[in-house]
């Protein structure tokens, strides 16, 4: 990929590295109308379908059978990179990559057979769609004489994350009870970038990238609920996925008129899995009434390889009863990246951009559904080298409006 | 420190006041009991009541009828379930037993009547069953969990608008007299009853050892109500822990309004 | 501290504090979680009490600045619930009005007793008489007499 980018270095000033998918965060959507609400602080709560996700030992506290839905009605994101392009006239521009998308989060259902509680889930904890295309106008390029006078970057990236399995849960005692997640994991990306660069004395190059991979993984996920007081809660977690099946594709072609040099292409293929952490997570819940609940989670991953670093992401989450069918909740998180930071003077380091997360919903409750309509703001700070062997960093700013709508159903 | 761990490890064996802490506000609109549901728990304990009328009639004394109710009907004020209009009626059985269905009828057999020394012991009686549909026995007996009849399921058996389906209001009300007259109650509903019962009939004032005399003597035993030597032992525990004085039997009251001897 | 451990302390004491309703018709609310103990107040169906703790069937009350024990049987968290209205007439019917999809026919029928037709029809295991059913409902006694009759075991 490098090699192919240096090249292309050759003709012009800049490229973008390609910066997609979100195998850099661990927190990256918000999962069910409730526990996504409350900042994903639902470790020691998760006693909806949910919670198959979440923390399975929690479904034993499900109240009857029940199945929910939720869905992020519309996302729009906006991530900027401020000012890597230079301008003739000395000015910078921002490359901003958008996504908005329309998309499942959660599917699940809970049933009991004898003493225990069982649960079938699909979750969709990340999911990127970018359909843009982007014009810059008098780009500098590595002819002093010769600037890029249209650039027209046209991206087109899929990256999605599916689980989907069962779970089981029992109930060992008043005061504990333990639960089991066996999820398929199933991702797939699909990148495409096409440039366009037209030079001011009427040469041009195309250049064109294509990526794509699948992954199938297992994940388990092991769950363990104590109430060590009455209205106290602890929940404990421990899962990591593990990827038997990867196969990454990578093309790229650059075909350049008027200049000098041909054609040229590479591709690589990839079969080696990817390097995932172990994920633990700890969760306190105090419900002082049935009308206040306050849960707070603090998730560890340590580093899957040394080219990454540990994590630590905090959430905190409430709920508040207004009336006995309206209920407000309300959250807070945050998604770290789990890239070192960049350092000085050194080329081609993956972006970090670590991410803040502020959520709302309001439920309202029938006797035997619950409709939940939310929105959560996402926002960050970060740094990232999105020029091919450059030693320049660059910010970045980070924005993201998710609106969703997720129902519950207990029959 | 040390204390915080010893009442962290004490506290896992206590049991919790409250083990439903979990359910949130919404979950317990599932378990209040609506006026609709307790229409509905009147509605099917008035057909259980009509079916005891049909096999044991109401005694002809009218002045004994307005007796019986004033005695239930006072100690009602402490059942717990002000929101029921409780019945009393005095049937037509020689055997000593007691009857109520769900809503608040209650019976009581002629033949006990005649065994009865004093006010305090027809109140045992009469608390007993108060405490039967307190706890409302006969509905938990049917199979609805929760905190009564829903209104929800006796709608749909009785809606639909044929006739098959009113079939099944009928089999309800079928199920709940088999309970009565056949099945029984189960011994631990028996125990909570004669619990109540004592409790109700202390609060309005009267001696319960009275009632534990009534069921000595008497040897109070029936299909519905077993097992008299077990009841009486835990009555007198029960009974025991109230450090209730001063209950008042009404000896005279009694003999005065029950002229059937 | 100290100071830290009384203002969890605190916030737990605050958020175990509930508000019950009386549900009997009369509650009397005693110095000690017995009935040998002195009666301190006796409270009515719908009043409010503050629950500061309980103690086996017992609950620790506070009601219009007095506080002692009332049993748990006699107060619940949520509102009470009205008064049930004499069966018998066509208010019955009410608990079937509100709901959708009923069928009138069937409503009067299950409330008045099924209907002779049917019954006829199926051969029942018990029979009912809603003649002495009227009659029994038929003994009004009023609260004042009821009140009365009581006086005497105080």
């Amino acid at each position: 990929m490098l090699k192919f980018f240096n090249l292309l270095l050759i003709l012009i000033f800049s490229c973008f590295f390609i910066s997609y998918g979100d195998e850099f965060h661990y927190k990256n959507i918000p999962i069910g109308g409730r526990g996504g609400y409350m900042g994903g602080a639902y470790t020691a709560v998760s006693d909806d379908p949910s919670g198959c996700f979440y923390n399975p030992a929690g479904i034993v506290y499900k109240v009857g059978r029940s199945l929910s839905l939720s869905g992020n009605i519309y996302t729009i994101s906006e991530k900027r990179y401020i000012g890597p392009l230079k301008g003739t006239d000395g000015s910078r521009y921002d490359w901003v990559l958008e996504s908005s998308k329309l998309s499942p989060s959660f599917f699940g259902i809970v049933d009991e057979i004898g003493n225990l509680k069982v649960c079938f889930s699909y979750a969709v904890p990340d999911y990127i769609f970018r359909d843009q295309h982007q014009i810059f106008y008098n780009v500098r390029s590595i002819f002093p004489d010769n600037p890029i006078s249209v650039y027209i970057i046209d991206i087109y990236d899929v990256d999605n994350t599916y689980l989907v399995g069962p779970s089981v849960a029992y109930e060992v005692s008043e005061r504990l009870s333990v639960g089991l997640t066996l999820y398929l994991h199933y991702r797939s990306v699909d990148i495409l970038r096409n440039h366009l660069l037209v030079f001011s004395k009427g040469e041009s190059v195309q250049a064109n990238y294509r990526e794509s991979l699948e992954e199938y993984g297992i994940k388990p996920i092991i769950g363990f609920m104590f109430t060590p007081f009455e209205k106290f809660s602890v929940g404990l977690k421990a899962s990591k996925n593990f990827i038997f099946y990867s196969d990454k594709f990578i093309q790229g072609m650059m075909s350049p008129i008027g200049l000098t040099g041909g054609l040229s292409y590479s591709y690589t293929s990839d079969r080696e899995p990817r390097k995932t952490p172990y994920e633990y997570t700890v969760g306190f819940a105090w419900f002082p009434s049935s009308s206040l609940l306050l849960s707070v989670d603090i998730d560890y991953f340590p580093r899957p390889s040394s080219e990454y670093i540990d994590v630590y992401n905090f959430s905190a989450g409430s709920e508040i009863y207004i009336r006995d069918d309206i209920a407000l909740r309300l959250g807070a998180y945050t998604d770290f990246s789990n890239v070192p930071p960049l350092k000085e003077n050194q080329v081609d380091q993956r972006e970090k951009l670590d991410i803040y997360g502020l959520s709302a919903s309001i439920s309202y409750f029938t006797f035997s559904s619950e409709i939940t309509v939310g929105v959560g703001y996402q926002f960050g700070t970060g740094k990232a080298q999105v020029i091919a062997g450059s030693t320049e960093i660059q910010d970045i700013s980070y924005k993201n409006i998710i609106l969703s709508l997720s129902t519950v159903y207990n029959y | 420190m040390r204390f915080i761990l010893y009442s962290l490890i004490c506290s896992f064996f206590i049991s919790f006041a409250d083990e439903n802490f979990r359910a949130r506000k919404h979950i317990e609109r599932w378990y209040k009991v609506t006026d609709e549901d307790i229409r509905a728990e009147v509605l099917l304990g008035r057909e259980v009541a009509a079916k005891i009328l049909g096999k044991y009639d109401l005694v002809d004394d009218e002045a004994l009828q307005f007796y019986v109710n004033k005695v239930g009907k006072y100690l009602a004020l402490y059942s717990g379930r002000g929101e029921l209009d409780f019945k009393f009626g005095v049937i037509n059985s020689k055997e000593i037993n007691a009857y109520s269905t769900p809503g608040g009828y209650v019976f009581v057999t002629i033949g006990a009547i005649r065994k009865m020394k004093n006010e305090a012991e027809l109140a045992g009686v009469l608390a007993h069953e108060i405490g039967h549909v307190v706890h409302m026995h006969v509905i938990k007996d049917l199979g609805f969990k929760g905190k009564g009849l829903p209104s929800s399921s006796l709608v749909m058996i009785l809606s639909g608008g044929t006739q098959t389906i009113s079939v099944t209001f009928s089999e309800l009300i079928d199920k709940a007299t088999d309970i009565l007259f056949e099945r029984g109650f189960r011994k631990e509903e028996e125990f909570e009853a004669d619990e109540t019962g004592v409790i109700i009939m202390a609060m309005a004032g009267y001696d319960p050892k009275a009632y534990v005399e009534f069921l000595k003597r008497t040897k109070y035993e029936s299909v519905t109500h077993p097992n008299n030597k077990e009841r009486v032992k835990r009555l007198e525990l029960v009974i025991n822990e109230l450090k209730f004085k001063d209950g008042k039997r009404m000896g005279e009251r009694f003999i005065k309004n029950v002229e059937v001897f | 501290m100290k100071v830290l451990v009384s203002l969890v302390g605190l916030i737990f004491i605050f958020a175990n504090a509930q508000t019950m309703y009386v549900k009997s018709l009369k509650a009397k609310i005693y110095e000690k979680p017995n009935l040998g103990s002195r009666v301190v107040a006796t409270i009515k169906k719908g009043e409010k009490v503050k629950v500061l703790d309980k103690k086996g069937n017992w609950h620790f009350v506070k009601y219009d600045g007095v506080k002692g024990w009332v049993y748990s049987l006699l107060i619940s968290p949520d509102k009470p619930p009205k008064k049930v209205p004499v069966l018998g007439g066509e208010k019955e019917s009410d608990i079937i009005k509100g709901r959708k999809r009923s069928s009138t026919n069937i409503t009067a029928a299950a409330s008045r007793g099924l209907t002779e037709d049917f019954r006829k029809r199926k051969k029942e295991k018990y029979v009912s008489n809603y003649r002495s059913l009227e009659r029994m409902e038929s003994i009004r006694i009023s609260q004042e007499e009821i009140e009365e009759f009581g006086e005497k075991l105080k």
